[in-house]
């Protein structure tokens, strides 16, 4: 039974990151067209809603700090969605996106580390 | 027991299955959108599941999905009569207070926080659910006391002293679940909160010679005439006996509070109701005013509000018995404090 549990969880945590992996292109496609200043609302629309899903799931298969990194975005989208945000609100968005980014990144390597042990 | 979990996100709701397996409970049933959920929900009937009842007897929801979101669902799974105490926990990573706020505001019993741990999820699940059948009971039992007065050695008395459980009145909760919003409103960042205490006059009399299902009837619609009057001061509201309901509201809109009782007798008497042939009088009491940061000064807020209404009380010897909920207190305790 424990054993079944935890191939079950184990087999998320590889989807996840698998999910995540073809998010990642998504992502940054939609940050440089809101550093451009081009469809900064629909660009941030999406990356909220990947980053919702993300915040959901990441602390539960072993990245809390990716999780926490995604409920950052996902707040300070809502708020800037809120907000007639200007362009120096926008500076703060990017980097807050960045940070959420890298941490994909870290949690994409650390899983392929785990493979390649 | 069977529980209905509803995500977008099918990775979680797979996370939740297992989770829920390893808790004890094998029957859950899955759904990624609200539609969907409400189709599962209408499609049951009575002979399909557990208990005879057909429902399921814990719904699961999360908040933000797309088209109709998890506090619409909630609200519309609420209206269903069979699911009118059916506990109903929102999960979710939103811990914004307008999230919170509208989520309890929509019938919600409470919220737990994304990423879920297993033995909080757990706890909350199991308390919500004796919270719901001992809320069923008492209300089955209230109910039931003026229909079985000839035989009341088969009925289980209610107490003046017990608060009564008030359903389909805008931003009116049982008193448990008004905890557990304070508690999930200040587990982001403390709070300042006035709790007003309200007491009715000539309580204990109206509660000795009507018959229960009119004093049922009674604090209801005064339930609803406090709302009303408070409607401008977004407070929730609770009956916690003795005549006592408790208001409480952001320390910000403590402007509005007289106004909202100079309203009050107006918004009564409209009710049309009387005791012993006159209007009932709901008096308010000293507000008791607090920053809310943990579970344990939430409690004594409202312990305050509903300490200075009872000493306004007329008959002055009787004190309300706070509902029995140590497990959940000592829960909230870990995990605010």
């Amino acid at each position: 039974m424990h054993l079944e549990v935890s191939n079950l969880l184990t087999s998320i945590r590889e989807r996840f990151i698998a999910r995540l992996k073809d998010q990642l292109p998504g992502f940054d496609d939609r940050l440089f067209e809101i550093e451009a200043g081009r469809n900064v609302r629909s660009s941030l629309e999406s990356i909220k809603s990947g980053a919702h899903k993300v915040a959901g799931v990441a602390g539960s298969v072993g990245f809390p700090e990716l999780g926490a990194a995604a409920l950052r975005v996902d707040a300070a989208i809502i708020d800037a969605l809120a907000s007639e945000h200007d362009h120096k609100d926008n500076q703060v968005l990017i980097k807050t996106i960045d940070l959420f980014l890298n941490q994909c990144d870290d949690a994409i390597l650390s899983l392929d580390d785990q493979v390649l042990i | 027991m069977r529980i209905l979990a509803v995500d977008d996100d099918d990775l979680l709701l797979e996370l939740l299955v297992i989770t829920l397996s390893k808790l004890g409970y094998a029957q859950v049933v899955t759904s990624q959108s609200g539609p969907q959920a409400l189709e599962l929900i209408e499609a049951i009937d009575g002979d399909e599941a557990e208990d005879g009842d057909g429902t399921f007897g814990c719904i699961l929801l999360d908040i933000q999905m797309p088209g109709m979101d998890g506090i619409e669902l909630c609200s519309r799974i609420r209206s269903m009569p069979a699911y009118s105490r059916t506990p109903i926990i929102m999960i979710t990573a939103m811990t914004d207070r307008s999230f919170v706020d509208r989520a309890f505001r929509a019938g919600a019993t409470d919220y737990v926080t994304k990423p879920f741990d297993m033995l909080e999820l757990g706890s909350r699940i199991r308390l919500a659910n004796i919270l719901a059948t001992e809320q069923r009971k008492a209300l089955e039992n209230f109910l039931a006391v003026s229909a079985a007065a000839a035989d009341e050695k088969d009925v289980e008395r209610i107490g003046f002293d017990e608060a009564i459980i008030i359903d389909g009145v805008p931003n009116v909760v049982d008193c448990v679940v008004l905890e557990n919003y304070l508690i999930q409103l200040s587990a982001k960042r403390a709070i300042d909160c006035l709790a007003v205490g309200f007491k009715l006059s000539q309580a204990e009399a109206a509660f000795d010679n009507l018959p229960k299902e009119k004093f049922y009837q009674l604090v209801a619609e005064l339930s609803g005439a406090l709302a009303f009057s408070m409607k401008e001061s977004n407070a929730m509201i609770s009956y916690f006996g003795c005549g006592i309901f408790v208001c409480v509201l952001g320390k910000a809109r403590s402007g509005n509070l007289a106004l909202a009782n100079q309203h009050l007798p107006s918004a009564i008497e409209s009710l049309g109701l009387t005791i012993a042939g006159e209007i009932p009088i709901l008096r308010m009491a000293r507000p008791a005013v607090g920053t809310l940061a943990s579970a344990r000064n939430i409690h004594s807020l409202l312990i305050e509000a509903i300490s200075s209404a009872s000493s306004m009380t007329d008959s002055g010897n009787r004190s309300v018995k706070l509902p029995r909920r140590p497990k959940i207190r000592a829960l909230k305790y870990n995990l605010v404090g």
